[in-house]
């Protein structure tokens, strides 16, 4: 360099110094702008290559279930199976279990979807309500929990995919044949016909049973579904009826899971046998009775561990009359007419099952079965006064009895980590004492329990209790206290 | 192939990035409460109004390295390389300067393209190993920082052993003063609502305006300098292999930073530098440049990655508001949403350097830096208020410290996050209620 030499990126004289002393140019190191463009067309070419890969892979793809781990919690991704149970309907939204096969058992290949409002609300306008047996993919929101359940929430109705099941005709024990074998009817869309022959309700829900030639299967329908219908559900016990629903499975069994009440038509009602009460004995075992009588005893039966009541049983005509065995459950399904006539004094007219029960009269039971309106009509009755206490003897254990008398001490029987039962001694007017043993479900339901002193009028069966006589009330209101 | 359209998107979300990138001051959090605007004012496909948003980030990235080269109104980001670009523009060599820096983002864009085929395999295995150790890596890297600071020459060897001792721990013990003041004044601005409410989400905008752009513009003021004629020339004295090198090193320093929650592309630009010898102005402009292109855009880049699931920045924890990724196949409509668009904007950036290197010789950089600062002023009222003012004020004070006692000034933002690294390890609530800010 001379000293006319200038700096190409300056502009100022160098004086032959390299690199400029100026500004640090060194004219060997150069880049032009070609550099630059080149640059600008390797990056142009890595887009049209992206760009048809785009275009390659427009259609989700889902990921499988059994890969989910707690990484992807809160992540957004797409999912693919067949519905296996639900729908459940809430106020704010759907939930559906969804299963795609990628996973050794069937909870690790399956998730729980949520679909929430106004999504669920559009899709029931749209009758795009997911039902067992259809394929859905779906585009959402996971959620992993600590234990291990996962959960997809969908926002909008357009990330619901909906391809519908095909229905398969079949009858029950079809579908329990292929259930012990291959199970091919999992999660697919039957359409059956059975007998409506009990009902067990849930919090959530009502697992009714249908049979059909002796082979049962329970039949699945959401309490929320309801308030979504047109078309109200009135099942009663015995009418038979044709199902198209899914197959899920529940504790290793099959359930027919409804999404809509127009997927049950009612065929017809089948007859159950008139029986008088006195006739049916344990020959008729599992045979449906059309039985009536006046009630004269209604005898409540508590949880152990609890102040919860189970079941009651109802004594028609006399004591030696097979009982009626009413489930807690179903007794709540009844209107509350019809609750309320369901005392002592009443007619009843109702279809039950008869059942073996060796403490049972005859050795049977009748069981009350739901779902039904079984006929009632108001009425009285009250069984014989015993005046004097040591007129009850060990003969009329089993006897219905109305005493009155005046309370002399009142016992408590412990219960563990509960309220006591209560044992009054009951004194009558000739200075006879017999003892009242009040079970504390019993008890605590009492507005105006009865004291020490107090004046009582009790109706309840004659039973040993400790290896004494004792009477023991049926219900609340078989207790009064008169003054 | 209507998809067609998206690219557009892309493009038009440059046009609008490079309008506000030319304002002094804003950064890209801006950008994302001036996107939630947009989408209100104009709510359009979701998924054309995310590529908008990538679109303006990439125009941050690129197009606006010429506010830091021309106006001198650097953030945490180009903080790192504003000194090199400025000496290039007192040089004459604005113009170069810029277009290096553009190219480096370009290098940086050509870089992340190829790791966008491999992204849905190695993101979500570095995210299993990595994240349960978060905190102790962000104290690991304020403590690196801090402590990696080489002592300044004050001009003579101190005659004693102490003295010498006192030079050698004068800067690092600045910096260790301006990362505790930095840290309290996180703690307030972080736990306690100062802004107003309708604009919390600019909360710490007036903090990073006061940190970096402010100071940088005092110092500018204060220089009574004027810009020389520039050259524009299609010949850069700049070696490939700086190029290479310093895109090399600022993609890792801002992958490293995208990647990491609340480390900036500063911090990873210094990692990043460190670990693999960035030496020269030049590199440092490169790395600068690339460093920022892959933070910004790499952290919304992360969001798009299938089922990798991680949400990094302010623009994609916005977009996310609005959109998901939905499928592999926006992914890669994003890459090449992404490619078309770095290539317009880096068109721009040329044009408009080019532009502004003919137009600002003979200019006052003190009249400028007025302007500017006259500018970033308005902007913070705008966005938060004469609260966010009174911020600015004390963290322009904060800001001032490392220039004039010659630390880095990448301690100012160690120090700011510090309260998020210890809620990391689960120690931030005690503390905070320990000051009374909880």
């Amino acid at each position: 360099m001379t000293d006319e030499k200038r700096c190409p990126a300056c502009g100022k004289p160098t004086a032959g110094y390299v690199p400029c002393p100026h500004c640090g140019a060194d004219p060997e190191a150069r880049t032009t702008i070609k550099f630059a463009l080149y640059l600008c067309l390797i990056v142009l070419a890595f887009g049209a290559v992206f760009f048809a890969m785009h275009l390659s892979t427009i259609e989700p793809q889902p990921i499988a279930i059994a890969s989910i781990d707690r990484w992807l919690d809160y992540s957004y991704v797409w999912l693919e199976g067949v519905v296996s149970s639900g729908p459940q309907y809430g106020s704010t939204s759907i939930t559906f279990d969804i299963y795609d096969g990628s996973g050794g058992t069937i909870k690790e290949s399956s998730t729980r979807v949520e679909i929430y409002d106004p999504a669920f609300k559009q899709l029931i306008s749209e009758n795009r309500v997911p039902r067992v047996g259809d394929n859905v993919k779906l585009f959402g929101q996971l959620r992993v929990y600590l234990d291990g359940s996962t959960e997809i929430r969908v926002s909008t109705s357009g990330d619901l995919h909906l391809t519908r099941a095909q229905q398969v005709e079949t009858t029950i024990g079809e579908l329990r044949t292929s259930w012990g074998t291959e199970q091919s009817l999992m999660f697919k869309r039957v359409s059956l016909e059975g007998t409506i022959t009990d009902v067990k309700p849930l919090g959530s829900a009502k697992i009714y049973t249908l049979e059909d030639n002796g082979v049962d299967l329970q039949m699945y329908v959401h309490n929320g579904l309801e308030a979504y219908q047109k078309k109200s559900l009135n099942l009663n016990v015995l009418q038979r009826i044709r199902v198209n629903a899914g197959v899920s499975q529940y504790r290793g069994q099959p359930q027919l899971a409804i999404a809509d009440n127009d997927e049950i038509s009612v065929l017809g009602t089948l007859p159950a046998l008139e029986v008088p009460l006195e006739n049916i004995n344990s020959t008729m075992r599992d045979n449906f009775v059309r039985v009536g009588g006046k009630i004269v005893f209604v005898e409540l039966e508590g949880e152990r561990g609890s102040l919860t009541i189970t079941n009651r049983y109802i004594w028609l005509d006399n004591r030696y009359t097979p009982r009626i065995w009413l489930e807690e459950d179903v007794y709540k399904l009844l209107r509350d007419n019809e609750k309320k006539l369901l005392k002592r004094g009443s007619e009843i007219e109702l279809v039950g099952r008869v059942r073996s029960y060796a403490a049972g009269v005859g050795g049977v039971r009748i069981e009350f079965l739901g779902p039904q309106t079984p006929s009632l009509q108001a009425g009285t009755y009250e069984p014989p006064l015993v005046e004097n206490f040591a007129a009850i003897t060990n003969d009329n254990q089993g006897d219905l009895v109305k005493v009155i008398g005046t309370i002399t001490n009142l016992e408590n029987v412990p219960k563990v980590a509960l309220p006591s039962d209560r044992k009054f001694t009951l004194q009558d007017n000739y200075g006879g004492t017999i003892k009242i043993y009040v079970p504390n479900f019993l008890f605590e339901r009492m507005i105006n329990p009865p004291v020490v002193g107090s004046k009582v009028q009790i109706i309840g069966k004659v039973t040993m209790d400790s290896g004494a006589l004792a009477i023991r009330p049926g219900v609340v209101d078989d207790v009064r206290v008169v003054s | 192939m209507e998809t067609l359209v998206y690219l557009l998107y892309g493009m038009l979300g440059v046009i609008i990035g490079s309008l506000l990138s030319i304002l002094p001051g804003l950064h890209p959090l801006n950008f994302a409460g001036i996107g939630i605007f947009l989408y209100l004012a104009f709510p359009m496909d979701p998924l054309g109004m995310a590529l908008i948003f990538a679109g303006m980030l990439i125009a941050y990235a690129i197009v606006g390295t010429i506010t830091t080269t021309f106006m001198g109104s650097p953030d945490d980001s180009t903080m790192y390389m504003a000194f090199p670009n400025q000496k290039y523009l007192m040089y004459g060599r604005g113009y170069e300067a810029s277009v290096a820096t553009g190219i480096g983002s370009m290098g940086s864009v050509v870089l992340l393209l190829m790791l966008a085929p491999f992204a849905s395999t190695i993101f979500p295995i570095f995210r299993k190993l990595l994240t349960p150790h978060f905190h102790w890596v962000l104290i690991g890297v304020t403590v690196y920082i801090l402590q990696s600071e080489w002592p300044k020459d004050w001009g003579s060897r101190a005659k004693t052993r102490f003295g010498r001792l006192k030079d050698g721990w004068a800067s690092l013990s600045a910096g260790w003063v301006t990362f505790f003041l930095a840290m309290m004044l996180g703690f307030i601005v972080l736990n306690v609502p100062i802004t107003p409410i309708d604009k919390a989400f600019q909360n710490i905008m007036p903090v990073f305006v006061g940190f970096f752009a402010v100071p940088w513009v005092l110092t500018n003021m204060a220089s009574r300098v004027n810009i020389p004629p520039q050259t524009v020339s299609n010949t850069f004295y700049i070696s490939k292999k700086d190029l290479a090198r310093g895109t090399t090193s600022g993609f890792l320093g801002g992958m490293f930073a995208a990647y990491q929650p609340i480390v900036t592309a500063g911090i990873g630009g210094v990692l990043a530098g460190h670990s693999t010898s960035t030496q020269g102005d030049v590199q440092f402009m490169i790395s600068g440049s690339a460093g920022r292109f892959a933070y910004y855009v790499g952290a919304f880049f992360l969001f798009w990655v299938p089922l990798l699931h991680l949400t990094r920045g302010g623009m994609a924890w916005i977009t996310g508001v609005i959109y998901q990724p939905r499928t592999d196949s926006e992914f890669w409509l994003l890459m090449a949403a992404i490619a078309v668009a770095a290539v317009f904007a880096f068109m721009l950036l040329v044009f408009l350097s080019r532009v502004v290197a003919k137009v600002i010789a003979g200019f006052s950089f003190k009249k400028i830096s007025i302007a500017v600062l006259i500018g970033i002023i308005l902007l913070v009222f705008w966005f938060s208020g004469l609260e966010g003012l009174v911020i600015l004020t004390i963290a322009t004070g904060l800001g001032l410290v490392p220039p004039m006692f010659r630390t880095r000034r990448l301690n100012l933002i160690l120090g700011f996050f510090f309260p998020i690294f210890l809620n990391m390890a689960g120690l931030g609530a005690g503390i905070s209620r320990f000051l009374g800010v909880y």
